[in-house]
């Protein structure tokens, strides 16, 4: 495919861009977006449109000329060493195909880490973390060639336990006393959350784990706000990891911190009325709010996780091994 | 002519201008005699406003209807506000059905026409003062509601109005909190609005609800403050009802002459302003002082002026408050004199009829939680003199009608408050003046929305009918419902009678229980074996006992709530179990009752069937111990007798097991309930089924012969399965079944709520389908008032519960607490639902229960104990015998055996003696 060399005139950082690819030069990434630390730059790729090229960007070109060569091709390699200020389109192949596929799973591990959609409700298992390690580790060793000494982990010596079959399930016939009964319900919602706002593990990743109602008692009005947990989520989690509520309506907005009840962070919000209930962990990711399109983006992303376990549970694709992590997700059947 | 005509309807104007109301009627009806049509109509709208002013409101009636005749249709605005002002001089007359008519037909005339949004409100506000009048209030609500919509989009500063109609509504239904904060955004209005007349009657009106609520302190401060301006302004009326409730004020602080000064100079101003009713109302007040002095003859004379000023004007419900009021302070003065004063017959009539009619006004009200709270704030006081009263005068027939009559049905009462509240006085709330012209802004959006929600409709509930009695068939208190229709001139009961109940092959005994303060109890046999009686259980004791058992129970929502229970709980040890079997028996079961169960069984063991209270709803009869080694399950077989009205509600076809047995079972087993994982609270109930363990066997036996839907191949695929909805439910029980059995889990809104109907089961069903229930984690679950309603006011071509979801002959839910209806005021829950749609026995749980893994790891049973599915299995299969209830009381038995010989967790009554079987 072709892509775009190009060597920016005021500070000489040098990237190639395939069309279409996210590079760390147009912003936050968006959350189906993996990045990878790498020798002399950074490469980026959304996990969506695979397998592709990764978008580069260079601020060292003599340290990331060998992997250029190997991941981009002679032309490539040729066009960032000789390109003055300005760009130059040239046709990319990858010089060692084989590296290319290795550092593209090392992205999407890295990717999984923080990104993959582990819910509950929608049925997409969590990846086991040290797995997960295992896995960097492994694919870090075989791509030794674009990184940095001190971002190859050593393989794990002993390989963690995948998580067995359990067998638990409800302790009583009954069910959750999710009813608050004083007052009046005006109101109720549900929705999803910003990825971007809460760290990993902390919140159920569906689009029904936010729900709300607004309840009228005692002369005042409140919004009663739930987020169903992350799957596997312990009982302790540290105070400054406790996810709040932001609720906006048509008076203002106002907040309050969740606890943890259940399987179930839970909190009330005074406010006259629901327009939006943002869940975040204060300091972490953009303080904007999400657009309408990261709903979808984020749709999109659990079908391509649901996609790849389902394919890990299948064996894997030709040319595309599942990680070791989505393999034992895929074969946990601990939700039965 | 049409120019002079001009001339006499401005000089009718000019006199009017002047104050001559007298000359401008006449120069009005000059013109309305000579001019032409336009002018004419005009001029004798005119004339009839000034006979209303002038006082001659017969006279302004008549010119109005003259004028209303020749009005052209399209003339809305003109018709609109003729129709307004003819209501007006209609209630002065004190023909409020008339009124009210001229008002609807304003009311249609206004709707869909925004430019006469003015009018519109003016009728809304003057119907919902009529509706509140009649203590209509549903229709207040709803014209509450539509009058705040009208208000907020055309004439804001005039939402202090519906607001406050609003809150007078609520709070006469016992939505009390609600009141004050429709109060309180009115008086907000109000004063936004600088409309110091309705800031006035708004604190007023706040009072009046603290004094209700017993907040009398709280209250005073608004009433001076009002009061200041009242009698400043001159406002005898208003002054009036300041002064009556200074005089309640004063008389609970204890100052007797000051209360007395307040009500004479409240009465003064009453009778001033003609006020007949409120004059009416305070001579009740000046009734009780008299007879709390011991001036007997002087209170009855005060009561019965009182009582026929309601009476002249059609009010039954207030004369039956006061014939209440009457009992009450007849009951006072005989405690007083002490128990050994006899109970004179007149007293204890006065008591049961107006009870009666009290009561019935809850069938009016559209939704559970409003009926509940009319129950435990208005009715239950009634009721429970009347209980009191028959009694205490030694009538056992009366007590046994009026406990049959409280077991009816939807009729089914509580008493959760238990006595705590002494009955009070009514006050009430003045309506509402009609708005004056000028008040300013103050949109109130959050009283729209609140309004709206409040008035959501819940199940309706049809008046009770008569119920026939099990002694001799004739209806229950029928002299008394008679005399009450008569004296109130109010409908109590539909004309139609239940049935009793069928006689059974072998000796029955039917208990039915009635909550009212104290716990009162009737039994009889059905072949009269033995002699029927009735009993009262104080009040103390049973709650005593009620709390010993709740104690016991799984409370799965409270952290180690359910560890408790089956550790250290009365049903973790066979002696502590015993004892509260034996405090059971003692406190509930009178020794009459006893004695005739061990005189009466022998090779055929009797059968108890037993219509709870919602206080005594979880009380395991069967456990009740007679002895060390004698329990009521050792000597009869027990069910539950699910309430007269459900069994008999009108268009109910039972499916009779002779006729379905040979239809296929239908059994949801551990489904899935989407959004929760195996492991959550709403998750498995079974856990991973073995191919080998006993109900996937029954399973496997039932598929074989090729009974079971789902039809499956392999056993195991029967449990959790995804696919198990409510549309799944309906289609395979439409194609015809014997059986239903469900595993799985049972949420429901708490007793007090009043809403049995929202008790859910949770099926396989995603957030797109339909259903009254809401909807969390992508999941839907379907309510009773889904199997009861059905998709009416969801669908556009609706079909209802029972021909949706036809249930067969016999249903067991397997789930925590499934029989909780019987909790509720208003047994409209699952039972009631599945009974309603053809069920003719259902098996239900008391209480919440473990699962097998909850023995395993809070108990610490052996790994091979399967409680949980063991019970599945016995249920399953006493429901494929002939004979259901006998085959579930003998595996009971077994187990109690077992628990007798080997009292280990997993034997323990907290499980098998959760089950109870309803049978109609």
């Amino acid at each position: 495919m072709s892509v775009v060399v190009r060597v920016a005139a005021d500070d000489g950082v040098r990237s190639i861009l395939p069309a279409g690819t996210p590079s760390v030069l147009t912003g936050e990434p968006g959350v189906d977006v993996a990045v990878l630390d790498v020798l002399g730059g950074q490469l980026s790729w959304s996990v969506l449109a695979v397998p592709s090229l990764p978008a580069a960007v260079i601020d060292d070109p003599e340290q990331a000329q060998d992997w250029v060569w190997a991941l981009y091709g002679e032309p490539a390699a040729l066009a960032l060493a000789d390109t003055a200020a300005g760009a130059v389109a040239v046709d990319a192949e990858p010089a060692l195909p084989e590296l290319a596929a290795r550092i593209w799973r090392l992205g999407l591990a890295h990717w999984a880490a923080r990104w993959w959609p582990a819910s509950g409700i929608d049925g997409i298992a969590t990846l086991d973390d040290a797995l997960l390690r295992a896995d960097i580790a492994d694919l870090s060793a075989e791509c030794e060639l674009l990184l940095v000494d001190s971002d190859v982990e050593p393989p794990a010596a002993t390989a963690p336990t995948p998580p067995g079959t359990r067998d638990d399930y409800a302790l009583a016939a009954g069910g959750t006393d999710e009813t608050d009964s004083a007052g009046v319900v005006l109101a109720r919602g549900t929705g999803g959350w910003d990825w971007r706002r809460c760290p990993p593990g902390l919140v159920d990743a569906s689009e029904q784990a936010v729900a709300w109602t607004l309840v009228r008692a005692g002369s005042a009005t409140a919004a009663r706000v739930s987020a169903v947990a992350a799957p596997g989520l312990g009982p302790a989690v540290a105070p400054h990891l406790r996810p709040h509520a932001l609720v906006r309506g048509a008076t203002g907005a106002a907040t309050a911190e969740l606890e943890l009840r259940g399987d179930t962070w839970v909190g009330t919000v005074a406010a006259e009325s629901v327009d939006a209930v943002d869940i975040y962990v204060p300091g972490v990711g953009p303080a904007a709010r999400a657009d309408d399109a990261s709903a979808d983006t984020r749709r999109r992303v659990r079908e391509f996780a649901t996609a790849r376990l389902r394919r890990a549970g299948a064996g894997g694709a030709a040319g595309d091994p599942p990680l070791a992590a989505e393999t034992a997700a895929a074969a946990d059947d601990s939700d039965f | 002519m049409a120019a002079e005509g001009r001339e006499l309807l401005a000089a009718g104007a000019q006199a009017y201008g002047r104050g001559d109301v007298q000359a401008a009627r006449r120069l009005f009806r000059a013109a309305a005699r000579d001019a032409d049509d336009g002018i004419r109509i005009s001029a004798m709208v005119n004339a009839a406003g000034m006979s209303d002013q002038l006082g001659e409101h017969a006279d302004a009636a008549t010119e109005f209807r003259a004028a209303l005749a020749l009005m052209a249709p399209d003339a809305h605005r003109m018709r609109a506000s003729a129709l307004v002002n003819l209501s007006q001089a209609l209630q002065h007359l004190g023909e409020l059905d008339g009124a009210a008519a001229a008002l609807e037909q304003a009311r249609a005339c206004c709707a869909e026409r925004d430019e006469l949004a003015d009018v519109h409100l003016a009728c809304l506000l003057s119907l919902t003062a009529v509706a509140i009048h009649r203590q209509d209030w549903v229709y207040a609500i709803e014209l509450g509601t539509e009058s705040l919509e009208v208000a907020l989009r055309r004439a804001p500063r005039l939402t202090g109005h519906p607001l406050m109609n609003l809150a007078a509504a609520h709070f006469e239904t016992g939505r009390r909190e609600l009141a004050e904060d429709f109060a309180g955004q009115a008086l907000a209005a109000f004063e936004a609005a600088g409309d110091a007349n309705a800031v006035a009657e708004t604190r007023q009106n706040l009072a009046i609800m603290r004094v209700r609520g017993g907040r009398l302190a709280d209250a005073e401060p608004l009433l001076r403050a009002s009061q200041e301006y009242f009698e400043r302004a001159g406002f005898g009326h208003r002054g009036g009802i300041g002064r009556k409730l200074l005089g309640l004020v004063a008389e609970e602080r204890g100052a007797v002459a000051e209360a007395r000064d307040c009500y004479a100079r409240g009465l003064a101003y009453f009778e001033a302003t003609g006020a007949v009713l409120d004059a009416a109302d305070v001579r009740i007040r000046l009734a009780t002082m008299a007879f709390a002095d011991g001036r007997v003859s002087e209170g009855e004379a005060l009561l019965t002026r009182s009582f026929a000023a309601y009476a002249e004007r059609g009010l039954g419900l207030h004369c039956a408050q006061i014939d209440f009021w009457h009992a009450h302070l007849l009951a006072t003065r005989l405690d007083a004199t002490g128990p050994a004063a006899p109970t004179p017959r007149a007293a204890v009539d006065l008591s049961v009829v107006s009870a009666l009619t009290i009561d019935a006004v809850r069938y009016t009200l559209p939704n559970g939680a409003q009926r509940q709270q009319w129950n435990e704030q208005v009715a239950d006081p009634a009721l429970r003199l009347a209980f009191r009263f028959a009694h205490r005068a030694a009538d056992p027939g009366l007590l046994g009608e009026l406990i049959e009559t409280r077991c009816a049905g939807a009729t089914l009462n509580v008493d959760r408050t238990a006595g705590s509240v002494p009955p009070r006085l009514g006050v009430e709330l003045p309506a509402t003046n009609e708005p004056g012209d000028e008040p300013p802004a103050g949109a109130l959006v959050l009283g729209a929305a609140l309004a709206e929600v409040a008035a959501g409709a819940g199940i309706p509930v049809a008046p009770p009918p008569h119920v026939a009695l099990l002694s001799d068939g004739r209806p229950a208190l029928a002299d008394h419902i008679a005399a009450a229709e008569r004296h109130y001139g109010r409908r109590i009961r539909e004309p139609r009678v239940l049935p009793g109940i069928a006689d059974e092959p072998r000796p029955t005994l039917v208990v039915r229980v009635a909550d009212a303060g104290d716990l009162y109890l009737s039994w009889r046999w059905l072949d009269d074996g033995a002699p029927s009686g009735v009993a009262a259980i104080a009040e103390a004791d049973v709650a005593a006992t009620v709390r010993a058992l709740s104690d016991a129970l799984p409370q799965p929502t409270q952290p180690g709530g359910l560890e408790r229970a089956m550790t250290t709980g009365a049903f973790a040890s066979y002696d502590a179990e015993s004892a509260l079997a034996q405090r059971i028996s003692d406190t509930l079961l009178p020794d009459m009752v006893r004695g005739q169960l061990r005189a009466r069984t022998g090779e055929t063991r009797p059968l108890v069937r037993i219509q709870p209270s919602p206080r005594t709803a979880q009380i395991p009869w069967e456990l009740a111990a007679f002895g060390p080694e004698q329990r009521l399950l050792d000597l009869a077989d027990v069910s539950l007798l699910p309430p007269a009205g459900v069994v008999h509600s009108p268009g109910r076809t039972p499916r009779r097991w002779v006729d379905t047995r040979d239809l296929p079972v239908v059994a949801v087993l551990d489904p899935r309930v989407p959004g929760h994982r195996a492991d959550s609270a709403l998750g498995s109930v079974l856990g991973r089924m073995d191919p080998h363990a006993p109900l996937a066997v029954r399973v496997a036996d039932y598929a074989r012969q090729g009974r079971l839907r789902p039809a499956v191949a392999d056993p195991i695929a029967a449990f959790r399965r995804t696919d198990l909805d409510r549309d799944w439910l309906a289609t395979t029980l439409g194609e015809g079944a014997s059986r239903l059995i469900y595993v799985g889990h049972v949420t429901a809104a708490p007793p007090e709520s009043g809403q049995s109907e929202q008790a859910e089961l949770h099926l396989c069903c995603g957030a797109d389908t339909l259903g009254f229930a809401a909807v969390a984690r992508g999941h839907r679950p379907l309510s009773a008032k889904d199997l009861l309603l059905g998709t009416h006011t969801l669908a556009p071509d609706p079909s209802d519960g029972a021909h949706r979801w036809p249930m067969p002959s016999r249903v067991a839910l397997i789930a925590c607490e499934s029989g909780g209806d019987q909790r509720f005021t208003e047994a409209l829950g699952l039972i009631a639902a599945l009974i309603h749609s053809g069920a003719e026995l259902v098996t239900a749980t008391r209480w919440p229960l473990p699962t097998d893994l909850a023995f395993h790891r809070l108990a610490a049973a052996p790994p091979t104990a399967r409680p949980l599915q063991d019970a599945i299995c016995a249920i399953d299969a006493a429901h494929d015998h002939p004979d259901p209830v006998t085959a579930l009381n003998t595996w009971q038995r077994h187990r109690l055996a077992t628990w007798r010989t080997t009292p280990t967790p997993e034997n323990s009554p907290l499980l098998w003696s959760a089950f109870t079987t309803a049978t109609s």
